[in-house]
């Protein structure tokens, strides 16, 4: 069971990603990322110029569910997990 | 198909909407639509949504600068605002009495953001991001560990980055530059975020950050160090693998670039960020004051503020709506062949 966070946009325009296991996650982030998918926030316009944007990917026993997450919705528990790659 | 009014005038028609937003929205609770279809319809509404929201901001904004009935007398002097939102989301948080003695971070955006507004005023006659003074109001701390900083339609806001990848925003003079030109934009052609016009918008701000730290170091044109974006802002974990800016205006795709772009219209890709396809016209721009010589503020900036300013550039403008502005500022300006010439290595048509 894991999650999948990509994010794209902002002022450098790169790709991060970053997986983890469902487990694996701090109780905040867990905590976090069920409030998110529960209210599943709908989509808005962005607030500013070159906005971060968030695509988050559960895969459970349930099976996979995608929620895209503007980035004045996103918690701050969660921006740390996806990482730019060089 | 979706069309945009504009509120400028422009050498080629803006779209108008011709279906009204809450009809897309109706449309797509149709459940007998294919999923697909009412996806773009969601997306289209949401999309109309973000353009009003954005002109509003722009809006307000203007509005919120006092305005007397009376002439004004003297012009005013915009004022650095300094907030610190202390790793919140909050804006535009708390204010900072003394940022030139309230540590590094605020004495750097004060310094940087009032040497922009200098920058404006003394190279391209411009009293402040509106034209008439508005005072420029900065964000610090915005968030924990945030990769990005922004221009929100009425002040600045910065993070301070990862610690890896990228260090505090405000840590590039051209960064500065380029946000603040994004306030510019909105009060002047308001380039639509997306497509070209937002790829023009990016590169705007890419042009006039990068030259705004050439004056501030006073390196010539001919100084390549003076083309690179965000330079400043080269976390640990970037410089470690050679890289050393965020983008290169000269050598958009060159290996050093943390995020490489097209260097010619022949690779413009439609479904690209803007941050990827501003490097066509960063790069014409660049050639552009390297073929004038000297120094990029002396002419070369000036020529392609006049585009950005009088020459009527629409809100939808393409590349090569945008080109043909650059060229009649710079055939005003003396300078036509050079500027024909740098939008022909570049191949925008």
């Amino acid at each position: 069971m894991k999650v999948r966070i990509e994010q794209r946009g902002g002022f450098a325009g790169k790709l991060a990603v970053g997986e983890r296991d469902l487990n694996d996650l701090t109780p905040a982030q867990r905590a976090a990322l069920d409030k998110l998918v529960r209210s599943s926030p709908p989509p808005s316009p962005p607030t500013h110029i070159h906005p971060l944007r968030y695509r988050i990917t559960i895969t459970d026993h349930s099976g996979t569910r995608t929620v895209d997450v503007p980035e004045d919705q996103m918690p701050d528990e969660l921006t740390s997990i996806p990482e730019i790659e060089l | 198909m979706l069309a945009h009014h504009d509120d400028h005038h422009h050498r080629s028609c803006g779209c108008c909407f011709i279906v009204p937003p809450r009809v897309l929205r109706d449309i797509s609770r149709d459940t007998s639509l294919d999923i697909g279809v009412r996806k773009k319809l969601q997306e289209t509404f949401a999309e109309t949504n973000r353009l009003k929201v954005m002109r509003e901001a722009g809006r307000i904004a203007t509005l919120m600068q006092a305005r007397s009935i009376a002439p004004k007398l003297a012009e005013t002097t915009p004022q650095e605002q300094i907030f610190d939102c202390k790793h919140t989301q909050n804006l535009p948080g708390k204010p900072i009495g003394n940022p030139q003695s309230a540590g590094e971070a605020a004495s750097t955006v004060f310094n940087i953001t009032r040497q922009v507004a200098d920058f404006y005023r003394s190279v391209l006659g411009r009293n402040s991001v509106d034209g008439e003074g508005m005072d420029l109001v900065s964000s610090l701390h915005y968030r924990q560990h945030f990769d990005n900083a922004f221009w929100n339609g009425q002040q600045m806001v910065y993070g301070d980055g990862d610690g890896s990848v990228f260090t505090e925003f405000y840590n590039s003079p051209d960064v500065i530059g380029h946000e603040l030109t994004h306030g510019v934009t909105q009060h002047e052609s308001g380039l639509r975020y997306e497509g070209e016009p937002g790829a023009l918008n990016e590169s705007i701000s890419d042009v006039f950050g990068s030259v705004f730290h050439q004056w501030l170091e006073k390196w010539p044109a001919a100084n390549s160090d003076g083309w690179l974006i965000g330079a400043g802002i080269m976390g640990p974990k970037s410089l470690a693998k050679k890289y050393t800016c965020l983008r290169d205006m000269l050598d958009p795709g060159a290996s050093h670039c943390l995020s490489p772009q097209p260097g010619s219209y022949d690779n413009f890709d439609p479904a690209g960020d803007v941050h990827e396809n501003s490097g066509i016209p960063n790069r014409a721009f660049a050639l552009f004051a390297q073929a004038v010589g000297g120094n990029a503020w002396d002419q070369a900036i000036k020529v392609w503020y006049d585009a950005c300013t009088q020459r009527h550039l629409s809100s939808g403008a393409t590349f090569s709506e945008f080109k043909a502005a650059t060229l009649e500022a710079a055939a005003a300006a003396g300078v036509q062949q050079q500027a024909a010439a740098a939008w022909k290595a570049v191949n925008v048509p």
